[in-house]
């Protein structure tokens, strides 16, 4: 399970079962493995955030009337924009959802979606802010993780174009949260799932 | 300006909307109070001093079109006027004189005092650390437009400058870098203490006198102007 920092991920399936399994759990509250439970996928998600920025390198004088391309992949653990060369404010980022299989069979027909919460209020004051309704971001075609495998996929999400939307009403996007499901394709339950916070913070 | 839909100020209704507005017009008027939508004793004291410069009784309390809102309201238009009288700017864009942009042209205006000073300060400190260039960012828009993703730098009062480095690189510095030269960032918010223009530095380095610590600035000192 990966954790990064301002972040809260929350996993279950298989990753809770192995946990359990392997801990020793008060048997009054804990089912008698099935033959089925035995033989369910042993999967894992984990979602992190990465955007193209200026390499260090291309920082140094860069002529921000003029600035280069960035093409340096970075990982994001939250939005700030408080030196706008130094620090990543990227209009544009992805979402990278990786699906761990760390069982021994491959697994196949797996579906991935996600989708996004924005909780928005005064720029100047978080504490205003609310959650508005979810937005749909993926829904992965079916795909096969073979045996202690992974898979990733992304999905892109537009900060800027938030941004600009609620700018007219003094309002600002202060926190993305992203909510994960893999499932066997046809079914509602999943099979793993994370969220996880992506704080989107203002300057002064 | 739209009306009040409630009484601002102490034992007001206090509607979030009603309250930034107020704190807007009093800032207009040169209150240099938080604007958080909040009514705080902050915001009541600067509308009680606002009420005194023309009543004998200052209640702290702003009515929907009462006689504080309707004054409000007409300062801000004066002070409109007075700025599109004396437009904002553009901070020279140079690479000398002490100082370079790393941030975009059209976010480099300010009133003409306050670049002024920047101008005047870079220049003194050129001459203490010759080769050693202060940067500049943000500062406000030509015509004071909402400058996001900024609370504030709308008055062409408020400057962003990244801390000193040692290697006089143009590049960021964040003050718990091994880059970050506590000496010259001192000696840059020095300079800037020593002008009267100067109203109040954002920096987060504790070792560095006369700066108010504050989040997010770890990487810039905002410096804020009185005019």
């Amino acid at each position: 399970m990966t954790v990064m920092f301002g972040m809260r991920a929350l996993f279950w399936g298989g990753v809770l079962a192995a946990a359990c399994a392997l801990s020793g759990c008060d048997a009054k509250k804990t089912e008698v493995p099935t033959a089925a439970a035995a033989d369910a996928p042993q999967l894992g998600v984990d979602v992190k955030f990465a955007a193209l920025w200026w390499s260090q390198e291309q920082m140094e004088g860069l002529d921000p009337n003029n600035p280069p391309p960035k093409n340096t992949q970075v990982s994001l653990t939250h939005w700030e924009y408080t030196d706008p060369v130094g620090v990543p404010n990227p209009d544009v980022m992805d979402v990278v959802i990786t699906i761990y299989n760390k069982g021994a069979q491959p697994v196949s027909n797996l579906v991935v979606t996600a989708q996004g919460e924005w909780k928005v209020g005064p720029l100047a004051d978080e504490t205003k802010a609310t959650w508005t309704a979810p937005v749909a971001l993926e829904k992965s075609e079916p795909f096969e993780i073979p045996a202690a495998s992974k898979h990733e996929i992304r999905a892109q999400v537009n900060l800027r174009q938030k941004m600009d939307s609620l700018r007219p009403e003094d309002q600002w996007p202060h926190l993305l949260r992203i909510s994960v499901d893999v499932l066997q394709s046809g079914s509602n339950s999943p099979l793993a799932k994370a969220q996880v916070d992506f704080p989107i913070n203002a300057a002064d | 300006m739209k009306s009040l839909l409630g009484s601002v100020g102490r034992n007001g209704v206090n509607r979030y909307e009603d309250v930034l507005a107020v704190q807007r017009l009093l800032n207009a008027a040169g209150a240099g109070i938080d604007e958080d939508g909040r009514c705080g004793p902050g915001t009541i004291s600067a509308i009680q001093a606002y009420q005194h410069n023309w009543s004998q009784q200052p209640d702290g309390v702003v009515d929907p079109g009462g006689r504080t809102w309707s004054r409000l309201v007409e300062g801000k238009l004066k002070v409109a006027k007075h700025a599109a009288a004396q437009a904002f700017v553009l901070l020279p864009q140079v690479r000398s004189d002490g100082y370079y942009s790393y941030s975009p042209v059209q976010r480099q205006y300010g009133t003409p005092a306050t670049v002024k000073t920047l101008v005047s300060v870079c220049k003194k400190f050129a001459l203490k650390y010759p080769g050693v260039s202060v940067a500049i960012g943000d500062m406000s828009f030509t015509d004071g437009a909402s400058m996001s993703p900024h609370k504030s730098h709308r008055s062409g009062r408020d400057a962003d400058i990244r801390p000193v480095r040692t290697d006089g690189k143009m590049l960021p510095v964040t003050y718990t870098d091994s880059n970050y030269s506590r000496e010259r960032t001192a000696a840059l918010v020095a300079l800037l203490q020593a002008e009267r223009n100067v109203k109040s530095i954002l920096f987060n380095d504790s070792h560095i006198v006369g700066v108010k610590h504050w989040a997010g600035h770890d990487n810039h000192l905002h410096v804020s102007m009185k005019e």
